[in-house]
């Protein structure tokens, strides 16, 4: 299975499983010129950032691993546009990994991580 | 939400008291520390949030900044973890800011939560009842610490949530008491006592003069005659520690760390024996923070130089600022901070590379060139501040295999602590305390010569030439002797006699 393939193939996954949990999708694949966000979802009034990761196997690491400092700054850069919007500029804010693992096109698992990542200190 | 907390960190062998800020509101999840915080500050976030997350308690993923004021000092302190983690809680709603605002927190926390002890807790506590705090939160191990300073409660919960709790009113803390200190069973501790010293009688003497006034000494002898057994047995003559000098080396030996865990007041007088590669910074002290060096590590006590030549020159001469002021002054760009050392130096070295000059069994193999290099580092002022320099020579077999026990250190400090009573009777109205402090003018006013003696010292510094230095050395210890002697008012001529014996016995700046 292509990779994009697979891409799209979690990210759909991942949409529904938040759902199920109570989210509610904002809006997915947000995109600005350097960067995107998978899925943009609200708890309790709460804004979440979702990074997807599907992975069907484990040899390059686990998918939560591939979601480095660079792909982090990417997504942070990605969130303050998205929170310019005057309906969420004094939102509280989290930013999510789901980990999706494939085993040829079922999805074998569904890993929520919880404010996975935050903004790094500046020195 | 906001609010705040006080903690602590150390400036020099002061406390200083830090007001912890927390904000925690929407935004960007972040955990940013600002007011110059030190690296191990710094880490706090992680083991903070951490302890936070494995007491069962939750922190928000919100932007939180603690603020650490005042601003313009760097931190160094990893006692800044409780105050940090105390208003964490309280921003973000879990504790009432109020109560928190009635404690003072000391601790550093494990990623389990549990309270862990730091350095230097006691000048804190001295500095927080001096702000007018009241209650006080350390670690378990800094209980005996904290409770030497009168008028402070302490509290020491076990664990982050245990306090949290007490803060909460849901479970009573009641305040510390001092904790028994637990000694290993069957521990024999081995007591340096004079008693132990066979022969040497002019070197004991000559230490025993230097523990009543005050003086420093420099020995010189062979190798292996007993100058380092005898150096190592100065404080357990010199007189006991008053609360107020005890309560000073504790708080120095706090802020350097040195403080056994869970001990409380230091009652042994200090004794420093720097090994002679030591660096400047080490014996004098310095860092960018600049921290206590051998000096102020050995005030109140004995700074012992064993092998004196073989120190650095630059470290030798910078010994001359604690020796003649009592304190030492490290500037740094940050700020300009004064630790004090009050000491009786001690020094040690052989009379040549070879050590063996000037013995009558053994031939000394070094030419005078040798020995003048060997002797060219110990400059005159350095030398001009040992007021009593004498040799140790190599001990006589029947002495060394004698079973009689000789004076022990009890009765001798029976004598030191005698005539140190008679010195504070007659200098405490200068604000000094002992004979080897006493300026020129002073020695003038107050130190009378018998006749017989004044012609005496005459004969003596015709004959030797001395200086004018030379000569306010020997009436000082001349004083000491006298001192030793019961008292009397004039300086006898049999006290400037072993007065001169003491230091023109071997001079090596005539």
């Amino acid at each position: 299975m292509k990779t994009n393939v697979a891409g799209k193939l979690g990210e759909d996954c991942a949409a529904k499983f938040l759902e199920s949990k109570g989210y509610t999708i904002i809006t997915r694949n947000f995109r600005i010129r350097s960067a995107e966000i998978d899925i943009i979802a609200q708890i309790d009034d709460v804004i979440v950032f979702v990074e997807v990761k599907a992975r069907s196997s484990t040899r390059h690491g686990l998918p939560v691993e591939a979601v480095n400092l660079r792909k982090q700054r990417k997504i942070i850069e990605a969130a303050s546009v998205f929170l310019q919007d005057d309906n969420f500029c004094d939102c509280a804010c989290r930013f999510d990994v789901v980990e999706i693992y494939l085993s040829g096109e079922r999805v074998e698992e569904v890993n929520h991580i919880e404010n996975a990542f935050e903004v790094m200190q500046e020195d | 939400m906001y609010a705040r907390t006080f903690g602590a960190a150390t400036l020099g062998v002061d406390g200083l008291i830090i007001s912890v800020e927390v904000d925690s509101a929407n935004g960007m999840p972040a955990f940013d520390i600002v007011g110059l915080p030190s690296t191990a500050v710094r880490e706090s976030k992680e083991r903070v949030r951490t302890a936070i997350k494995n007491s069962g308690l939750r922190s928000r993923a919100e932007k939180i900044t603690v603020n650490l004021a005042p601003a313009n000092v760097r931190k160094e302190s990893a006692g800044l973890d409780l105050p940090i983690a105390i208003g964490l809680l309280a921003a973000q709603g879990r504790l009432r800011p109020s109560v928190c605002e009635e404690f003072l927190f000391i601790s550093e926390l494990s990623l389990e939560g549990n309270l862990r002890s730091v350095a230097g807790v006691l000048p804190i506590a001295i500095t927080a009842r001096a702000e007018g705090f009241k209650k006080i939160i350390v670690a378990q191990e800094n209980i005996n610490e904290a409770l030497l300073v009168e008028g402070l409660e302490v509290y020491a919960p076990k664990n982050l949530i245990d306090l949290v709790d007490f803060l909460d009113g849901e479970i009573e803390l009641s305040p510390a008491t001092p904790q028994p200190i637990h000694e290993p069973e069957g521990f024999v501790e081995l007591v340096d006592d004079f008693a132990d010293v066979q022969g040497q009688f002019m070197a004991k003497r000559a230490l025993e003069i230097a523990a009543a006034g005050g003086h420093n000494v420099l020995m010189v002898g062979v190798p292996g005659s007993g100058k380092t057994m005898l150096a190592k047995r100065m404080s357990s003559i010199l007189p006991e520690m008053t609360r107020e000098e005890a309560l000073e080396v504790t708080k120095i030996y706090s802020i350097a760390g040195k403080l056994p865990k869970g001990s409380g007041l230091v009652t042994k007088r200090p004794f420093q024996h720097p090994n002679h590669d030591a660096s400047t910074a080490a014996i004098i002290g310095g860092g960018t923070n600049p921290t206590p060096g051998q000096v102020t590590l050995a005030h109140n006590g004995v700074l012992f130089l064993d092998e004196l030549p073989e120190f650095n020159k630059n470290t030798l001469e910078a010994l001359r600022e604690p020796i003649e002021e009592r304190q030492i002054t490290i500037s740094r760009v940050s700020n300009t901070l004064t630790f004090p050392s009050s000491i009786i130096l001690i020094c040690a070295m052989n009379p040549c590379p070879c050590g063996w000059n000037g013995d009558n069994d053994h031939l000394c193999r070094c030419s005078t060139v040798d020995i003048k290099r060997y002797t060219r580092k110990l400059s005159g002022p350095l030398l001009d501040r040992i007021d009593i320099q004498i040799r140790v020579p190599r001990v006589k077999y029947d002495e060394l295999s004698s079973r009689r026990r000789n004076e022990s250190s009890s009765s001798i400090r029976k004598r030191v602590s005698a005539a140190r009573e008679i010195q504070t009777q007659r200098l405490s109205k200068y604000r000094l305390f002992c004979n080897a402090q006493m300026p020129h003018a002073l020695i003038q006013e107050i130190c009378i010569l018998e006749p017989a003696a004044e012609e005496l010292l005459k004969e003596v510094f015709d004959a030797k030439k001395l200086s004018t230095r030379s000569y306010d050395r020997i009436i000082k210890v001349g004083r000491t002797i006298a001192d030793l002697d019961g008292g009397t008012d004039t300086i006898l001529s049999r006290h400037v006699a072993e007065a001169i014996k003491l230091r023109s016995d071997f001079d090596i700046d005539s």
